[in-house]
């Protein structure tokens, strides 16, 4: 690590940008500017909607209007016409009371003349239904009949019409009267007839109605008010406003909601990527959700992942180098002293004079410690040289099952003792990997020499082991194990059984699984310890296999 | 922080609603008016002509189409300082050509009286009478302090062809399309109704306030 990099991380630390720059900030932004648009458009036509319908109402009013403008004119004619009709009607009154005043004939005094007449008229008001008042008049003599009680005017029921102007010739009390001759025209006596008619004013009320309808066309209901047209119209462009200023804010809330949501994930994404930029390889990402950040998190989580387990397999493997490169020192510094030494007490054995018995004793028990010690020792720089040694993996297509049978032949019998039982399970399906048969083979017998140990040191009646291989999950490698019904392993010891020199046992040497981890990992494959259903340790290899078992030959 | 200016935003337009849907306060012009003491009752004397203008076009057309016109005199005794109402009358004019009788009617009705009729066989006679309030009561002397300390002022507010809501809704077979319909058209109607502002009152509304003030003098 240099000096500078620290400083040039600090300064790409830095990643928050101005708010305007941020994805929260643009998602939100987008959103407004569809809100406002769609909200705005939407806006825009319901004005034109609502300006379009005033015209037509525009047009409907009008014509009603006209069309009211024609009842006017209409009602006049109405009012003439029921007018002339009272007036004809007061005409053949007036001519009635002509004939019965000749029917009649002359000869009577005055008083019985108006007495006649009076009752003529009343007769003419009872036929009459709608006839309110009958006045007959001649100068100031006037005769009037009415039944006012019976019509009331002010009550608004009815309607009074007066129609005057109808006369009737009629001849003078005094004067006598030939049936058969009709007077002469000038002794006539000239009488006003007027009439007052009751009129039922539905009509009117109508037309009144008419009125207030005209007047107020450009009214409308809202409930229990009444507005203009044009306040209305006001009214609901305000309205929408309103509720359109609503949505667009509801769809802001919703929008800023759901923008969190998303960047709130790519900004935990980026703090975790973040910490890991700064070294903390341990930092995973929080769950998502399975939108694609979701997978990305994941992915990145599985790359993490694979990081550390490629850190680690390095870290081991520097490690045993190290061991290695130091199990090279020792043994080559501690073989070369050994043949002087052990010439030298060959020599010292062979000079013995033989004077002394005593000391010929002390020299031979001497002489056999060195001699013993010197062959321990050698078989120490043996095993260590052998593990600085440990060659180089050569990879080549080989079938699980051949380095079984090798295995077989070269260990068929476990033990010198019969109860001890090796079992080697095949495969079911040829399984081809890319592998070192020798190295492979090596690594079995370091496993069940481990587990034969471990029986006898357990003191297990009989030991048995077995050695069996599979097609891993999802096919994918191929998973060796090597079982026993030893002690097995404490699970706290199962990661440091692997490390060099680490042994429980007096001779032992602690390489074994050490040499074996090595020769797998080169392998590119892993190595752990389980339990094993026989009841001891099981010890399992992962291989990659090599394909299809069709495609041998290949390398 | 943007978080805030909207709801500002969304304050000021409900604010500016709120001051719009309120309202419907008259202007008073001030004219000067007559009052006189007539037994028990305060009377009071003035022509508001500007109720029923002979230059309105369309209000003569439609008095002499014979259509009824109404004019609603509602007259408030105040108290000048506080403007606090002590009494108040209304009255009603309604001036009608009669076509069968070929003359005007102007009937006048007061609150809690009988109608009076007068007939004119003039148009503009007829509008006269209907625009001047004479001798109308107003208040009781009684129910007035007397003094130069209790001055009282008069606002009358006069309306031409006052709407009556509820006759429109008991004509209209059912009272508009707005109130027809669903339950989103009705839901939408209210909404509007919200935003309604000041509804009309009549086809023409003029008010007026008396100046100078009047009291009663002490006897
Ligand atoms: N099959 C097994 N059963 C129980 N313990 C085991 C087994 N294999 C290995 N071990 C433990 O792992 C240690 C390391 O083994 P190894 O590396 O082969 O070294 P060594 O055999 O020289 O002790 C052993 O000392 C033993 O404690
Ligand atoms: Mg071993």
């Amino acid at each position: 690590m240099s000096a500078e990099k620290p400083e040039r991380r600090a300064r790409r630390a830095w990643t928050r940008g101005p708010w305007w720059g941020r994805l929260e900030s643009r998602v939100i932004a987008a959103l407004v500017v569809l809100g406002t648009l769609c909200v705005g458009a939407s806006f825009y036509l319901v004005t034109l909607t609502v300006e379009y319908f005033d015209g037509l109402v525009d047009d409907a009013i009008a014509t009603s209007e006209r069309a009211a403008g024609l009842a006017g004119p209409f009602y006049d004619g109405y009012v003439q016409a029921r007018k002339q009709a009272y007036q004809a009607r007061l005409t053949a009154m007036a001519r009635e009371l002509e004939i019965a005043e000749l029917r009649a004939g002359a000869g009577a005094t005055a008083r019985a003349v108006e007495d006649r007449r009076r009752r003529q008229l009343a007769s003419l008001l009872e036929r009459e239904d709608d006839l309110v008042e009958l006045s007959l008049r001649a100068g100031d003599d006037a005769i009037t009949v009415e039944r006012a009680s019976a019509f009331p005017e002010e009550s608004g029921a009815w309607v009074w019409v007066p129609a005057t102007g109808a006369t009737a010739e009629l001849a003078p009390a005094s004067q006598a009267l030939e049936v058969a001759a009709p007077p002469p025209e000038d002794a006539l006596e000239r009488h006003e007839l007027s009439a007052v008619f009751a009129l039922d004013p539905a009509m009117d009320r109508r037309y009144q109605e008419l009125g207030r309808l005209q007047r107020e066309a450009d009214l409308v209901s809202v409930g229990d008010d009444v507005v203009t047209r044009e306040s209305l119209e006001a009214a609901v462009f305000r309205a929408i406003g309103v509720a359109s200023a609503l949505v667009l804010l509801i769809a802001l809330i919703a929008g800023f909601v759901l923008a969190r949501a998303t960047t709130r994930k790519a900004s935990a994404l980026s703090r975790v990527m973040q910490r890991v930029a700064d070294g903390e390889l341990t930092a995973r990402v929080p769950e998502l959700g399975n939108d694609e950040l979701g997978q990305l998190g994941w992915a990145f989580n599985r790359m993490l992942d694979e990081l550390a387990a490629a850190q680690k397999k390095l870290s081991y493997l520097q490690r045993v180098g190290a061991w290695q490169e130091m199990a090279r020192r020792i043994a080559h510094e501690i073989k070369n002293p050994l043949t002087p030494i052990q010439l030298a007490v060959q020599q010292l054995r062979e000079k013995d004079p033989g004077l002394d018995p005593r000391f010929s004793r002390m020299l031979a028990t001497s002489v056999e410690i060195v001699e013993d010690e010197v062959a321990a020792l050698r078989r120490m720089v043996t095993s260590f040289s052998g593990f600085a040694k440990v060659p180089e993996v050569r990879l080549e297509p080989v079938a699980i099952a051949r380095v079984f049978d090798e295995f077989e032949r070269a260990y068929g019998h476990l033990t010198e003792r019969e109860s001890d039982t090796l079992e080697v399970v095949r495969p079911s399906a040829p399984i081809e990997i890319a592998g070192d048969r020798q190295l492979l083979k090596q690594c079995l017998v370091n496993f069940v020499e481990n587990a034969v140990l471990s029986g006898r040191e357990a003191e297990r009646e009989s030991v048995r082991v077995r050695v069996s291989a599979a097609l891993g999950q999802d096919r994918e490698g191929v998973l060796i194990r090597v079982d026993d019904n030893g002690p097995g392993i404490a699970p706290e010891r199962r990661e440091r059984v692997f490390e060099p020199y680490e042994s429980t046992r007096r001779a032992g040497t602690g390489l074994g699984l050490a040499i074996a981890k090595k020769i797998i990992l080169d392998h590119g494959g892993e190595i752990w310890v389980d339990d094993s259903p026989l009841g001891g340790a099981g010890i399992v290899v992962r291989l990659p296999t090599r394909g299809a078992p069709g495609r041998t030959g290949r390398v | 922080m943007r978080r805030r200016a909207f709801v500002t935003g969304a304050g000021l337009t409900l604010a500016g609603v709120a001051a719009g849907g309120a309202g419907g306060g008259e202007l008073f012009l001030l004219r000067r008016m007559k009052f006189e003491e007539l037994g028990d009752a305060v009377v009071v004397s003035v022509a508001l002509p500007e109720l029923l203008p002979t230059r309105d076009a369309s209000a003569m057309q439609s008095i002499e189409s014979g259509f009824a016109t109404t004019l609603r005199l509602e007259a408030t005794v105040v108290r000048t300082k506080s403007l606090t109402p002590v009494a108040r009358r209304v009255r009603i004019v309604k001036i009608q050509w009669n076509p069968w009788r070929e003359r005007y009617v102007v009937q006048t009705t007061d609150q809690g009286r009988g109608a009076a009729i007068r007939y004119y066989g003039k148009r503009d006679a007829a509008i006269a009478h209907a625009i001047t309030l004479e001798r109308m009561r107003v208040a009781r002397a009684s129910a007035l302090e007397r003094g130069p300390s209790a001055t009282y002022a008069v606002t009358i507010v006069g309306q031409r062809n006052p709407i009556d809501p509820e006759s429109r809704v008991a004509a209209d077979d059912g009272g508009g399309g707005q109130t027809r319909g669903g339950g989103d058209l009705s839901a939408f109607s209210r909404w509007i109704g919200v935003f309604v502002q000041s509804a009309p009152r009549a086809e023409k509304t003029f008010a007026v306030r008396s100046s100078p003030a009047f009291y009663l003098v002490t006897r």
